[in-house]
């Protein structure tokens, strides 16, 4: 299996893990959409972690 | 797509009464409280509008002839026994598809609740607007649960720009900014939780206002983020949304009087600045030069305050509909289900992490309006995008139109501020808008500095000429 393959086979699989989780079986036709929003929302995440949280904001 | 069949024969009055919903609310009321021409024959006007232009638009879901021309009647009466109907009397309106009206289903644009019990009675702001004299005549298309900034809708279609029916109105309640852009209604009432009526207002060229968080009653309307979610209203012309601001508010808040010294008013720049249409920028330098003075000042990590507006969404809608995720995922737009199941998914520090960094994000924003009244930037990255290429240029590079559209909304009602979305005026070509921004309960500072604007012809709505 190539990486991307790999990489992609391991995020569907860490999906519809959590969504098992939060009591929810992933439609097959949703997994794609679902991915492509979690990495979507971790780069948000992340912007915003990297910040810190303890700072206030300066104009 | 939406059809409605004509009127079998539109009365005398109701055809005498269709120049009058091309003169606004204020108009119409003016001449319905004189008894110059009676509140049914506006509603069949209005009803004959809608019944022949939403074919060209696609913004009115559900027509309510019966309700209009009964709540009508009842306006009639009242002036004819001598009493006041209100300040909107006999106006006709309509509301996005997430207000409850009584004995109806409150679909929130979803195909999955039309099956759903009828609301028991209407929401807080429809009865306000009817205790004022105000007639409901439709409910509007809107993205699914709100969910954005398009107005692409799995069952109703997709809702069209009048200024260009090739080309999106914005979302999520586009349907509303359609139906008064084409004429149809004076007023309609839509939600804002992201910039679901400013883009719209933007596309669509009108006046819209996203309210302080929680200055407008929300009680009746389907939720989709508490933490930002405001309702507000659209109208072609700032005096009539103004009018509808105040009546929603039970007289409130908005209506308190706007400082007597001069405005201090600072451009946004660094995000707001960045990506925008030339055209909105040469607006705003121009709204600089007509004041005398307007200082460029900056909010901080804007991108990050945009991330945490996408983080809190998500998770916040994900939790709302994870019941009905877990039961019938596949009934859902799949455009709404994959964000609302990964945002379902949120890890719960990711969720915290944006709430704290929006109170720091709150906090400089603060800081701004020590100095500073109101604070103008774009309201959209660009003119209403072709619905058959959905696209928008970010730094010169095409993304999604349904994903930016609220590049510049978002980071602002995610803090709760009240933003005036105004028209920029520029008739003959597509419409842009402007964001008026204020501090917390200072919508009537917004209102000001949008007067003093109309009144330099610097703003203003100009709708087409539609045939139909």
């Amino acid at each position: 299996m190539a990486g991307n393959e790999a990489e992609e086979a391991l995020d569907e699989r860490t999906a519809i893990a959590v969504a098992r989780m939060i009591g929810l079986d992933l439609p097959p036709a949703c997994l794609p959409g679902v991915v492509f929003n979690m990495h979507l929302l971790a780069e948000h995440a992340a912007r915003i972690e990297a910040l810190g949280t303890a700072e206030s904001l300066r104009s | 797509m939406t059809h409605f069949p004509p009127a079998e024969s539109p009365s005398t009055q109701a055809s005498a009464a269709h120049g009058l919903l091309d003169g606004g609310a204020e108009a119409i009321a003016s001449a319905v409280r004189q008894r110059q021409v009676t509140a049914v024959a506006v509603a069949e006007a209005a009803l004959e509008r809608v019944r022949s232009r939403n074919g060209l638009v696609n913004a009115v879901t559900r027509l309510l002839p019966e309700r209009a021309l009964a709540d009508a009647a009842r306006v009639d009466a009242l002036l004819a026994g001598g009493g006041d109907p209100g300040a909107l009397a006999g106006v006709p309106f309509a509301v996005k598809d997430l207000f409850d009206v009584a004995g109806l289903p409150t679909t929130a644009g979803s195909a999955m609740l039309e099956d759903a019990d009828p609301a028991a009675e209407d929401a807080l702001a429809i009865r306000r607007l009817n205790a004022a004299g105000a007639v409901l005549v439709g409910t509007c298309n809107m993205d699914e649960f709100a969910y954005g900034f398009a107005t692409v809708n799995a069952r109703h279609g997709t809702s069209r720009n009048p200024h260009d029916p090739d080309r999106l109105c914005g979302g999520s309640s586009g349907g509303s900014a359609a139906a008064v852009a084409a004429g149809m209604l004076p007023i309609a009432l839509g939600s804002d939780t992201n910039g679901s009526i400013r883009v719209p207002a933007s596309l669509c060229g009108l006046y819209g206002l996203k309210p302080t968080h929680g200055a407008l009653p929300m009680e009746g309307v389907f939720p989709f983020v508490d933490s930002f979610d405001d309702i507000g209203p659209f109208a072609a012309s700032l005096a009539d949304l103004r009018l509808a601001c105040s009546v929603m508010a039970g007289g409130r808040p908005g209506e308190g009087g706007a400082p007597d010294a001069p405005l201090r008013v600072a451009k946004l720049g660094g995000w707001f600045a960045s990506s925008s249409d030339p055209d909105a920028l040469a607006a705003i330098d121009a709204i600089g030069a007509a004041l005398g003075e307007m200082p460029e000042v900056r909010l901080p990590h804007v991108d990050a305050a945009r991330s945490a507006a996408f983080l809190m969404t998500a998770a916040e809608g994900g939790r709302r509909h994870l019941p009905e995720l877990r039961r019938r995922a596949m009934a859902f737009d799949p455009a709404t289900r994959d964000r609302l199941i990964a945002g379902a998914m949120l890890p719960v520090a990711a969720y915290l992490d944006a709430q704290d960094f929006r109170a720091r994000f709150f906090a400089a924003a603060e800081r701004l309006f020590v100095d500073y009244d109101v604070l103008v930037a774009p309201a959209t990255p660009a003119v209403a995008p072709l619905i058959e290429d959905p696209t928008i240029l970010i730094d010169g590079q095409p993304v999604s139109a349904r994903a930016n559209l609220g590049l510049y909304t978002q980071p602002l009602s995610f803090i709760g501020l009240p933003v005036l979305a105004v028209p920029i005026r520029r008739p003959g070509r597509l419409p842009l808008g402007l964001q008026l921004i204020g501090a917390p309960g200072r919508e009537a500072t917004l209102f000001s500095l949008a007067q003093k604007l109309d009144d330099m012809g610097l703003t203003g709505a100009s709708l087409p000429a539609l045939e139909v």
